[in-house]
């Protein structure tokens, strides 16, 4: 329920910001979340059907994946550059 | 506190082209842009939007913002004039904005405002609901029941390798983006496909 929350409002408020970015960015983001679906089936099929994981070891180990939004949000992404004003903090 | 979601819908490409202050978001975006505002190209993901951004010469209206964009790296030369222009032109900008330029623009735009503006995308809304609709009709309506093949590989596996390879479907798909263009420069034969799809699962 927590993960779909996030999601929820993780999308709406980034596919928002899009509109500040170039127009390759919605692409961008539509491309991620096609390949976000093969990551998560591949994921499954790597650590369960390849390296003989339990399911359960499977998805534990998909608990450090979100650590990944972290380092997209503070080391990749860019100031907006539409907006000359301060990001609020 | 500044409402950048706000700001970023007034920017937005329904805001329309051309006249006066309806572009007054666009040419602050150009200027930072131009201003190296952003870092631009650390060879990250999103900084290679900001440099295709910054590579855009400085244009005046999203007419020419779109052909600049349709002509860039990658894009084989599609034009996707006539979509774009469509959805400018039902622009309801003008009357969105009543207030002048520099009273209450940093303010969110209020609801109605909001709701006004889903009107000039109806359309191509309704055509993403549409093949949303077919895809879950196709997914949880018709492939659930087809079950798995008797011989062969086991159900744990067939679900497996068929759920990976829809995915990478599900990717191509999401990718494309602008690199082909539309037929007759309209969304609805998307969804005609999906239609298309519906058939062959169904047949």
């Amino acid at each position: 329920m927590l993960a779909s929350a996030g999601a929820g409002l993780g999308e709406a408020t980034s596919l928002s910001m899009t509109a500040l970015y170039s127009d390759w960015t919605v692409v961008a983001w539509s491309s991620g979340t096609g390949f976000a679906g093969i990551a998560g089936a591949g994921w499954y099929l790597l650590f369960h059907d390849i390296l003989k994981w339990t399911p359960k070891q499977t998805l534990l180990l998909g608990i450090a994946l979100p650590v990944l939004y972290i380092l997209a949000s503070y080391l990749m992404l860019t100031r907006p550059t539409v907006n000359p004003i301060e990001h609020p903090a | 506190m500044k409402p950048l979601v706000g700001k970023g819908l007034a920017g937005s490409p329904l805001e329309g082209d051309g006249d006066g202050d309806s572009t007054r978001f666009d040419d602050l975006g150009l200027e930072a842009a131009a201003d190296g505002a952003a870092p631009a190209g650390s060879g990250t993901g999103a900084g290679l939007g900001v440099e295709l951004a910054a590579q855009d010469p400085p244009h005046q209206d999203s007419h020419s913002r779109v052909q600049g964009v349709a002509s860039g790296p990658g894009n084989k030369g599609v034009d996707m004039d006539p979509l774009r222009r469509r959805m400018t032109d039902r622009s309801v900008a003008a009357e969105n904005h009543p207030q002048s330029p520099g009273d209450g623009d940093d303010s969110d735009p209020d609801l109605w405002t909001k709701l006004r503006a889903i009107l000039p995308i109806s359309r191509h809304m309704a055509s993403m609901a549409a093949v949303y609709f077919l895809e879950y009709t196709v997914n949880t309506g018709v492939a659930s029941t087809l079950g798995f093949p008797r011989d062969g590989v086991s159900p744990h596996v067939f679900y497996v390798r068929s759920n990976f390879a829809y995915q990478i479907g599900v990717f191509l798909s999401r990718t494309f983006g602008e690199s082909i263009p539309m037929p007759w420069g309209e969304l609805w034969p998307l969804p005609a496909l999906q239609l298309v799809n519906l058939g062959l699962f169904l047949g």
